[in-house]
């Protein structure tokens, strides 16, 4: 039985001491350390030291550390590959300056990338609608398509007026060559105007191929020379007509006779 | 998904090189080897550095990490080397963290509940005290008592991280806190 003169021991009852000072002690070594606390003042003066020094310790912990916010640790990727040389100032092109931006910022590149696009995108919609509107009109009569033929001998074609979906388009006048099919201006979307070439006699050009115009798109094409007059001509037996200009002032010149 | 695999497994897959695994381990084990840092340096700058050091140095060798181990351990391990090559940094450029000169500034630690100075410039007071305190302790026995107080850790955990007996924990931390108190202690403390 220990008595008030017990000197505490480390070998004795330090872990007890420690591991009663944290409650990390099993509930039969607590019973033993604290019958003991109660004869030894020794112990007891061992425990309260530790006990300020730990306390101590937490009050600089609470003062100094736990209002500190987790700092965030960036790890570069490239920290395990070979390391190359850093590019100086220097030696940096533009490009390179643009490079880096875009591989800094992936969320910057998708934004400038999706603003080109819908710039493209609109200027070629509006270049395309500007062409259309100019040859189509909007307006087209198809029961008055008739082709003219100038007294030269050439045809001219000249579409008359028609109420089309096209609010936007202004009205042309056109004559086709040859009276419209009943099946082929039945066709819902297209009608088939041929144009010849040559000058007219307004000094503008006209195209020598026969050409159909899309009501629904507005654009121009091109049909191959064995293609029916009479019949709907097939999307693949077509090539996109690029010069629309010149053959709008075909269609102006040109008028055939019937 | 990271969260559900374990230390080692993301360490695996971390070798594998993918990016998210060695986030998830550092996302685990930030605040605790912070802690561990600010425990050992004192210093708010310098335990981030070293936090930092901590991580890059583990992402570098992940390779030459031995699965025989735990990376609790490994992680500690990189954190106490960090903080002690910033220790010795700073004493071969003269730092000092008690000098003679601050132990005679340091005289009384705790004030009699009868006098009140000013709270704040007294718990600064204190609080540098304490700090300087522990910062002069061995470095075994300051990182078994950071390891405690600041990351919370239990004995058995120590054990484990340090690979070192349970009883080793246990002695270290009593000397330790032993040793912190005598540095402490100036004038007689009444024990309420």
């Amino acid at each position: 039985m220990s008595n008030n003169n017990h000197k505490t021991s480390a070998c004795d009852f330090a872990e007890s001491l420690i591991s009663y000072l944290y409650d990390e002690i099993g509930t039969a070594e607590k019973w033993d350390f604290e019958e003991h606390l109660k004869d030894c003042a020794a112990c007891r003066d061992e425990l309260a030291a530790v006990g300020f020094a730990r306390t101590a310790i937490r009050e600089w912990r609470a003062d100094e550390f736990d209002a500190l916010a987790t700092p965030r640790f960036a790890i570069p990727l490239t920290v395990r590959s070979v390391e190359t040389p850093a590019v100086t100032p220097e030696s940096r092109s533009w490009f390179d300056g643009w490079r880096q931006i875009f591989t800094l910022k992936p969320a910057l590149a998708l934004s400038v990338s999706m603003i080109l696009i819908a710039l493209f995108g609109a200027t070629f919609l509006l270049f395309n609608a500007e062409n259309d509107d100019r040859i189509a009109g909007g307006i087209v009569n198809r029961q008055e398509i008739n082709a003219a033929v100038s007294p030269t001998g050439e045809r001219k074609i000249e579409l008359s007026k028609e109420t089309i979906d096209d609010q936007a388009a202004p009205p042309l006048k056109a004559i086709s060559s040859k009276p419209v099919d009943k099946n082929a201006s039945a066709a819902p979307k297209t009608s088939t105007v041929k144009v010849s070439s040559g000058t007219s006699k307004n000094n503008s050009k006209v195209v020598s191929e026969p050409t159909k115009i899309n009501q629904k798109t507005r654009r121009d094409v091109r049909l191959p020379a064995n293609a029916s007059k009479n019949r709907v001509p097939n999307l693949t037996e077509t090539a996109d007509e690029e010069d629309d200009a010149i053959r709008l002032a075909d269609l102006f010149d040109e008028i055939e006779t019937r | 998904m990271t969260t559900d695999l374990t230390d080692e497994q993301l360490v695996e897959q971390a070798i594998a090189e993918n990016p998210n695994a060695f986030g998830e381990i550092v996302k685990r084990w930030e605040r605790k080897i912070f802690a561990l840092c600010f425990g050992m340096l004192a210093r708010e700058d310098e335990a981030k550095d070293a936090a930092q050091e901590t991580f890059i140095a583990a992402f570098r060798n992940l390779s030459g990490f031995r699965g025989d181990a735990k990376v609790s351990s490994w992680l500690h391990r990189i954190a106490v080397n960090q903080c002690l090559t910033t220790m010795r940094r700073k004493k071969s450029r003269s730092e000092s963290y008690l000098g003679d000169e601050d132990e005679s500034a340091a005289k009384v630690f705790i004030a009699p509940p009868n006098k009140m100075p000013s709270r704040t410039a007294e718990q600064k007071e204190r609080m540098a005290i304490v700090r300087q305190a522990v910062n002069s302790l061995p470095p075994d026995l300051r990182q078994i008592i950071v390891m405690k107080e600041f990351e919370e850790m239990t004995f058995q955990q120590i054990s484990e991280t340090l690979e070192i007996p349970l009883s080793t924990v246990k002695s270290r931390l009593y000397t330790g806190l032993k040793q912190l108190r005598m540095k402490l202690e100036h004038t007689p403390v009444e024990i309420v």
